[in-house]
């Protein structure tokens, strides 16, 4: 069976809740789009063999060097500084692999491309950028991410789902320190516009000890703040510079949403921010590099298929599930 | 000790500020729910009357404020049986002030019973109890509204 039968005969099956409505969408919408993005893998694939050819070419080429280089005695009459045996081999490994996968790397950046706002357009009007990014300086001012000299993102949305505006990616946070780069933070940030203007910052962090604690409250402007509900207390430990209003935006309602939030995030450490006009949520991973919210299959695999879908809209709604647990009225009072 | 009964001074202004908005709320209120509720003669006399009794420096203020506050609860539960009431836009704005209101009181109340618990706290042991005899410190009263709440506003008035 050829891909354009395939495609033809292809249906999607509605399995979940959210996805009601999707297979009529599916068939006037998502399949005129698959078959330039098989034309499109399968070129890269071809792409790769070249490459594969080419790279194990180079790499023998540089080790056969680097043998003619050893016998020759080149290593013998050189400093302890200077670069030892096999280095240079080594690095060419790293180059051909490099090589080898930048074509799939460019396959999935075009699905992500592709489908991606295709799919969200399914569920409203949102805009999706791969490198898009929350501003920095809003950042900042969350008091939940430490001062960084790197920002790096992945999977940018924006958009309105249930009347909350809100801003979501990927992140990573570095510093600086000697001549390493050190880990601030990494994982997913929510940034939630608030239709209200906060007078102070109400800053909701991961309880870290009694001690701990207390060392973070010193030296800032915002005052620990203790609360009634000592399930909330045993998991969080909030700081504000205004008593009332950490009070006011940290209702019982908001507190019992903010440990759903956390239950259904477990791996991650979830904090949370007031401030200006926002709520800024993270979700910390530790990693080091900004990890896909949206991740296609490999490049190995045809497109022609619903599972990829099925997948996305998965990752889609689990941004809508973050949002649905907050629970924002309409008139985002909290 | 001295910080403890500050904030508890702190609070109570805080509470305070958002008492004051919500007394100069209630007469827009009741001027415009009596457009539609002819027949709630009750209603409007009980809240107008706590409201006349409340005295910003009287020792039975918080008593007071929560037997008003169940009033107005009592009158928007009838406006709920008004449907072109509720679909007022003056109405629906002063709605929309009231819960402002009542949500920052909510935070202020706990921000002042929170404070009390750790004064109260303090002064139950020595040699807190002696420090609080000298300073003249005593004892301070919750803010409970649960209490009134939950009890029918019309039996508080007999």
């Amino acid at each position: 069976m050829n891909d354009f039968t395939s495609l033809a005969n292809l249906k999607f099956i509605e399995k979940e809740l959210y996805e009601k409505g999707f297979s009529s969408f599916f068939e006037t919408d998502v399949k005129p789009v698959l078959m330039p993005l098989e034309a499109l893998r399968l070129k890269k694939i071809k792409e790769i063999s070249r490459r594969k050819i080419i790279a194990v070419g180079a790499v023998m080429l540089v080790l056969i060097i680097e043998i003619l280089l050893f016998k020759m005695g080149f290593y013998d009459d050189r400093d302890s500084d200077g670069s030892p045996p096999g280095m240079f081999f080594l690095i060419s490994i790293f180059l051909g692999i490099f090589y080898i996968k930048a074509p799939g790397a460019q396959y999935e950046g075009e699905v992500k491309d592709t489908l991606i706002p295709l799919l969200l357009g399914f569920y409203g009007k949102f805009r999706y950028e791969q490198k898009g990014r929350i501003e920095s300086s809003t950042l900042t001012s969350s008091g939940i991410i430490g001062n960084f000299t790197n920002y790096d993102s992945l999977d940018y949305v924006n958009g309105n789902y249930m009347n909350v505006d809100f801003k979501i990616e990927s992140a990573v946070f570095k510093t600086k320190s000697g001549d390493n780069d050190l880990l601030v933070f990494g994982g997913k940030v929510l940034l939630i516009k608030i239709h209200k203007t906060f007078s102070g910052k109400t800053v909701i962090k991961k309880d870290a000890g009694s001690l701990f604690n207390w060392i973070n409250s010193r030296g800032s402007n915002l005052k620990q703040i203790k609360l009634e509900d000592p399930r909330f207390e045993e998991k969080f430990e909030v700081y504000s510079t205004d008593q009332v209003e950490a009070r006011y935006v940290l209702s019982p309602a908001f507190m019992e949403r903010l440990l759903q939030l956390a239950e259904l995030y477990k791996t991650k450490t979830v904090q949370a921010s007031f401030f200006d006009q926002n709520l800024l949520v993270t979700f910390s991973n530790g990693h080091s590099v900004p990890i896909n919210i949206f991740q296609p299959r490999s490049v190995k695999e045809s497109i022609i298929n619903t599972e990829d879908i099925h997948n996305f809209l998965a990752q889609i709604n689990s941004i809508f599930k973050i949002i649905e647990t907050i629970n924002l009225p309409s008139h985002n009072a909290v | 000790m001295i910080k403890r009964k500050n904030n508890i001074e702190e609070a109570w202004a805080d509470i305070d500020t958002q008492l004051k908005k919500r007394f100069d709320l209630v007469p827009n209120l009741v001027a415009v729910a009596k457009k539609y509720m002819e027949h709630e003669k009750d209603v409007f006399e009980q809240v107008t009357r706590l409201r006349a009794h409340i005295k910003p420096n009287a020792n039975t203020r918080i008593k007071d404020e929560l037997q008003f506050g169940a009033a107005i609860n009592n009158l928007m539960v009838h406006v709920e049986n008004y449907p072109e009431l509720k679909a007022d836009k003056q109405m629906l704005s002063l709605q929309k002030s009231l819960t402002e209101i009542e949500e920052h009181i909510a935070a202020a109340r706990r921000f002042y019973n929170s404070s009390v618990t750790d004064l109260n706290n303090v002064i139950k042991i020595f040699p807190g109890n002696l420090i609080a005899f000298i300073l003249g410190i005593k004892h301070k009263e919750y803010y409970q509204a649960e209490k009134i709440a939950h009890q029918n506003p019309k039996v508080l008035y007999e």
